[in-house]
């Protein structure tokens, strides 16, 4: 089977800063194809910010593979936009000089307005250097500069954590119409789904560097189902996270088999409720949905 | 920057805006020492003018001072010129360690700048700058230099040698080269100019050290005379009856001074002998050395492409 | 032309919200046969949704015959809904099953409860 180059597709990919310590990435594997605004959710040192990192070229994997949009991630650096997450912008320049240097930087290609929309969306002054720039004005700024540069791939680390919702809606708003034009493919990493639930239909789950749940949201909610009954035993259905709760018992469980609606109370769970519940949960088996799967490697293949 | 020649666009821009403080600096740096070394040419020429009235040391007439004042400063500004290196080391180590620290290094390469780009261009736009300035200053203190009174100088001392020469040239871009190395080994502004100032200290004392055998030596016998003042003396000794060149003798201890044929038989001796570089071997040394040190250079800039690489994919 | 606003604590899928608003302004008049819906990008623009989800909700618009979209042009309204089901006969026969279950002895609350546990059942099931 051939499919169209992913977005990105990992393969045993770890990551490790010194031989001492615990990787931060051990056997990561997934796949995100190309059109989706993808969600990247994991607790605090998952290893979301090392994973960008990679995707965006600027670290080396200690080993596995990573594809970016069909290439290596060194190759793909000009086609991808990255916002890392301590916003690095030179603090001596003013930011209309910022986006002087991004279009310098891509000449012939700069989208001069999407850019300027988004650095000047709440009046801030182009003559202002980036040293006097709060944090969440210095988010803006390093938008605008990924968004300036017409990537295929944006991935944005925490692109919302130190703004105030306002500013976020609107952010976002601006971010999805210029992807939408271009179907940019996102990945938004955050440590909380929150307000992504709705702008995400892809999800990557990373719990202490590897992937717990991948795929497109629909697929996972249907994928699982919240019942509630009488009876503790929830087979053939593989619980992720089961109560008691006074007689009864309600468990999130993923679905194997037909479900019996006659004795249990089915509901659809919301994504963050799936979400928590495999975060409360580590020993629960990974899910990846059909899209997520990286294909079989080459050598594999042959 | 609307007054420069040509327009510069892209990487170039980048850095000359990025970094247009430290190049405003060092351009100002330039213009003052080249107003000194002008100030200094004309000290030189009083100097000259009147060295015919004045004993050594400068004294007799009020204008024979000038010839004392020429002397000081132009020491302080050889002194001065054979610094650049060290400044350049502190440059290189802080332009390219801040970024990599900060990690603004990650905006440029993910703003369509590739890792090696960004570093050939944050190497050679100073390194232009420093040639150019240094290039500028030697050429200025040369001028000022042979222009003044023969104060009895020998241009072989370090100082001068690196101050007057191509070497300094070579130094200043192996420095600024050492800095660019240390930055990407340590990711850190501070070690880095550390390690990158050590390294410069370091090539400085083993290029005095290795100067000497640069250049096949010329042996003169006879006498020492004042013709020795002006030539690097690598080694003086007398030569035995049997040929045998020992190193280290000399009339010193002599009782009645003046008397070089006694001394020399009390030493058991025919001849005295001089290893010297005459003024001869000045360029071709000043030449070996620039090329050896620019070798070195070169190493430094693909250690530090590979040390940059070596975290990249 | 319709704004969409998308209410986050109800769990309702964001895509569904979007159809009933949509069915709504046909109901009340608010959109009527030739009028254009707002672009993917308009919706997005202004309520931070993902455009797929857009994308997703005119489809299901289309699917019901409702909208129709025209390739480079946009999503067109073709189907006005009329105030009709409020005169059918299923309005009298809800009206003669809500009697009796009143005159069975059935509260409001329980009422109400089996009414949208059926709805749940019959449409969501329906509509999958």
């Amino acid at each position: 089977m051939s499919r169209e180059p992913a977005a990105l597709e990992a393969r045993g990919l770890v990551m490790g800063y010194g031989r001492r310590r615990r990787p931060v990435l051990r056997d990561c594997s997934f796949r995100l194809p190309t059109g989706r605004i993808c969600a990247l959710v994991g607790p605090n040192g998952a290893g979301k910010s090392t994973l960008l990192a990679l995707a965006a070229g600027v670290l080396r994997p200690t080993g596995g593979t990573l594809r970016v949009l069909g290439a290596g991630p060194a190759e793909a650096r000009p086609r991808i936009g990255y916002v890392a997450q301590n916003r690095p912008l030179y603090p001596q320049l003013t930011v209309a000089a910022t986006l002087r240097l991004g279009a310098e930087l891509n000449r012939g290609c700069w989208d001069r307005e999407s850019a300027e929309r988004v650095a000047y969306g709440a009046g801030l002054d182009p003559k202002a250097t980036v040293r006097s720039l709060s944090g969440g004005q210095r988010t803006r700024v390093a938008l605008a500069l990924a968004l300036g540069k017409r990537a295929e791939l944006l991935l944005l680390d925490e692109p919302m954590a130190d703004l105030d919702p306002v500013a976020r809606h609107e952010l976002m708003c601006a971010l999805l119409a210029v992807v939408v034009e271009r179907d940019t493919t996102v990945v938004i990493a955050s440590h909380v789904l929150g307000e992504l639930a709705d702008v995400c239909d892809y999800l990557l789950l990373l719990e202490e560097g590897q992937i717990k749940l991948a795929g497109e949201s629909e697929d996972l909610l249907t994928a699982h189902a919240r019942l509630t009954g009488t009876s503790p035993d929830f087979a053939p259905h593989t619980v992720v996270e089961s109560r008691a709760t006074g007689r009864g018992h309600t468990a999130l469980v993923r679905v194997q088999g037909p479900l019996d609606e006659v004795s249990r109370l089915v509901e659809r769970p919301s994504m963050e409720e799936l979400i928590l519940a495999h975060l409360r949960n580590p020993g629960a088996p990974a899910l990846f949905t059909g899209s997520a799967s990286p294909a079989p490697s080459q050598e594999a293949a042959a | 920057m609307t007054t420069l020649p040509f327009q510069p666009r892209g990487l170039t821009w980048t850095v000359l805006r990025l970094h247009r403080l430290p190049l405003w600096i060092w351009a100002a740096l330039v213009v003052a020492g080249s107003g000194g070394l002008l100030w200094l040419h004309q000290l030189g020429q009083d100097a000259a003018a009147y060295s015919g009235h004045c004993a050594v040391g400068g004294t007799g007439t009020p204008q024979c001072s000038a010839g004392l004042r020429y002397a000081g400063d132009e020491l302080d500004f050889a002194q001065l010129l054979a610094w650049i290196p060290f400044g350049a080391a502190c440059a290189g180590a802080a332009l390219i360690g801040r970024e990599l620290q900060h990690g603004t290094s990650v905006l440029a390469w993910t703003q369509s700048v590739s890792p090696a780009r960004w570093l050939a261009a944050k190497l050679a736009v100073p390194a232009v700058a420093l040639l150019g300035g240094t290039a500028a200053l030697t050429l200025m203190f040369r001028w000022a230099w042979t222009s003044g009174p023969d104060n009895g100088v020998n241009r072989w001392s370090g100082t001068y040698f690196n101050a007057a020469g191509t070497v300094g040239l070579a130094y200043a871009l192996l420095a600024i080269v050492l800095g660019a190395l240390a930055a990407t080994l340590t990711r850190r502004t501070l070690p880095a100019v550390v390690l990158a100032l050590a390294g410069t200290a370091l090539a400085y004392t083993l290029g005095a050290a290795v100067r000497p055998h640069l250049w096949p030596a010329s042996e003169v016998r006879g006498p020492w005379g004042a013709a020795l003042n002006h030539v690097y003396q690598l080694d003086l000794g007398m030569i035995t009856r049997s040929g045998k060149h020992v190193s280290g003798l000399d009339c010193s201890d002599q009782a009645v001074p003046g008397d070089l044929n006694t001394c020399l038989s009390d030493h058991n001796a025919v001849d005295f002998y001089a290893k010297i570089h005459p003024t001869a071997h000045y360029w071709p040394i000043q030449l070996v050395e620039t090329g050896v040190v620019l070798a070195l250079a070169a190493a430094a800039v693909a250690a530090a492409f590979w040390a940059l690489r070596r975290r990249l994919p | 032309m319709i704004e969409y606003r998308i209410d986050r604590g109800t769990g309702v899928a964001t895509y569904l919200q979007i159809v009933q608003q949509t069915k709504h302004a046909l109901r009340l008049g608010l959109l009527e046969p030739g009028d254009r819906l707002p672009t993917a990008r308009e919706v997005v623009e202004a309520t931070a949704v993902n455009p797929n989800t857009v994308l997703k909700a005119y489809r299901e618009l289309e699917r019901e015959g409702l909208v129709q979209a025209r390739r480079g042009l946009g999503t067109f309204v073709t189907k006005s809904l009329g105030a009709a089901a409020a005169q059918s006969p299923l309005a009298d026969e809800l009206a003669d099953w809500m009697k009796r279950a009143r005159t069975g002895g059935l509260a409001r609350e329980d009422v109400a409860a089996l009414f949208s546990s059926v709805l749940e059942h019959e449409f969501t099931e329906g509509e999958q």
